[in-house]
C-alpha cells in the first residue's frame, strides 16, 4: 500500500498548525531598567562599607530598585522569573553571601500575583515572581537591599542576573 | 506498528508541537549586580582608665604597678598585617627627672582571633619601634591586650612622669 495519501496529510495537518497557531502567536516583551545607580545598565550599588572608618558607623546597606516592563499582545496570562546566574564574587574569589540581599517585589497597579511582596533573601538559581491575571502590559518593581556583612572583605563583586517572562 | 499509523502519529505531534511552540512566547534579559566594598585598615587603643591615657599608679618605693591597654584591629583587607608599638618619648616627670627605662616593662597577649604576640613575656620598652603583634595568615581583624607593668629596679624621684607610645598597623 503506498504511503503517498498519509504523507500528503501528514503535511498538510503541519500546515494546518501552523495556519491554526499563527494568528494566536505571543509577542512578550521584557525590558529591564536599573531605576538608581551610575551605570544604569546595571544593578549598581555603588561603595559600601564592611568596617567602621574612623570611629564612624559604617554605611553599608544600600537599596536599589530595577524596573521590569512587560508588554504582551496577548490576552494569556505570564509569568516572571529571577535567575541569579553564579555566586556574588569579587576578584579574588571572595563570595559575599547572596542572603546579604533582600528583595521584594510591587506591582505598579496591583493586579496579580506578587510572590515575594515582602523582603526575602536573594538565592543562587531561579526564582517565579510574578504570575498575572491576563495578558497585556504591566509594570513591575523589585527592590534589592544589601546589607554588607561586617568586615566583608573589600573588592568589587560581581554576579548577573537573568529575568524571563513566559506567556501562555 | 504498520507505517501509516506512524504516519498518523507523526501528523499528530506535529499539529499540537506547532500549537504549542505558537502559543507560547518567552523574553529574558540579563543586567550585571555589583557592588563595591571599600578597603579599610585602622587600630584603636582603649585604655581601661578615663581619658585614654595609660595610668599606673601611684607606684610606692619598692613597689610596682600595672595596667592594661586593649587594642582592637579592624580591616577588611584580607591581608596579613603587623602591629608595631612606638616609644616616641622617654618617661619624664615634670622637673626632667627620667624613670629608668629598664624598670618599664609590657606584655602582649595573643589575639582573640588567631593572631600571635611577639612579647609574650615582661619586656622592657624600648624607644623606636618594636613589633609587638602579627596577625594569622589570613589577616583577620583581631583584638588583644598588652600590660604595661612599672617595676623600677632602684629609688627614683617622686613626681608625674609621662611618656607617648604609639600603636600602628602595617600591611605586610
Amino acid at each position: 500500500m503506498s504511503n503517498r495519501p498519509f504523507l500528503l496529510l501528514a503535511a498538510a495537518c503541519f500546515i494546518a498548525g501552523l495556519a491554526v497557531a499563527a494568528p494566536a502567536r505571543c509577542e512578550v516583551t521584557l525590558q529591564v531598567t536599573p531605576v538608581e545607580g551610575a551605570e544604569l545598565r546595571d544593578l549598581d550599588f555603588g561603595d559600601a562599607q564592611s568596617i567602621r572608618l574612623s570611629g564612624e558607623a559604617p554605611s553599608n546597606t544600600v537599596i536599589r530598585r530595577v524596573k521590569l516592563t512587560i508588554n504582551s499582545n496577548s490576552s494569556g496570562r505570564y509569568q516572571i522569573f529571577q535567575q541569579v546566574n553564579s555566586p556574588w564574587i569579587n576578584t579574588l574569589g571572595t563570595e559575599l553571601p547572596l542572603p546579604a540581599v533582600k528583595f521584594f517585589v510591587s506591582e505598579s497597579t496591583p493586579q496579580g500575583d506578587v510572590r515575594f511582596p515582602s523582603p526575602t533573601p536573594l538565592i543562587l538559581g531561579e526564582q517565579d515572581l510574578y504570575i498575572s491575571p491576563s495578558g497585556g502590559n504591566r509594570e513591575l518593581l523589585v527592590t534589592y537591599t544589601v546589607q554588607v556583612p561586617t568586615g566583608q572583605t573589600a573588592g568589587t563583586y560581581h554576579t548577573t542576573i537573568t529575568y524571563r517572562v513566559v506567556s501562555q | 506498528m504498520e507505517t501509516k499509523h506512524l504516519f498518523t502519529l507523526a501528523t499528530v505531534l506535529c499539529f499540537f508541537w506547532n500549537a504549542e511552540a505558537s502559543a507560547q512566547g518567552t523574553a529574558t534579559e540579563t543586567i550585571g549586580m555589583e557592588i563595591n566594598i571599600e578597603p579599610a585598615f585602622s587600630v584603636e587603643t582603649t585604655a581601661d582608665q578615663a581619658g585614654g591615657n595609660i595610668e599606673l599608679g601611684p607606684l610606692l618605693p619598692h613597689g610596682s604597678a600595672t595596667q592594661t591597654a586593649h587594642v582592637i584591629v579592624y580591616t577588611n583587607r584580607g591581608q596579613p598585617y603587623r602591629i608595631t608599638q612606638h616609644l616616641k618619648q622617654d618617661f619624664q616627670n615634670e622637673f626632667g627627672a627620667e624613670f629608668d627605662p629598664s624598670g618599664m616593662l609590657f606584655s602582649v597577649s595573643n589575639g582573640l582571633h588567631g593572631g600571635q604576640s611577639e612579647v609574650t613575656d615582661l619586656t622592657p620598652v624600648k624607644n623606636g619601634p618594636t613589633v609587638i603583634f602579627t596577625s594569622n595568615r589570613r589577616g583577620d581583624a583581631d583584638e588583644f591586650t598588652i600590660t604595661y607593668a612599672a617595676k623600677p629596679k632602684k629609688l627614683i624621684p617622686a613626681g608625674r612622669y609621662r611618656a607617648q607610645i604609639k600603636i600602628e598597623g602595617e600591611i605586610q
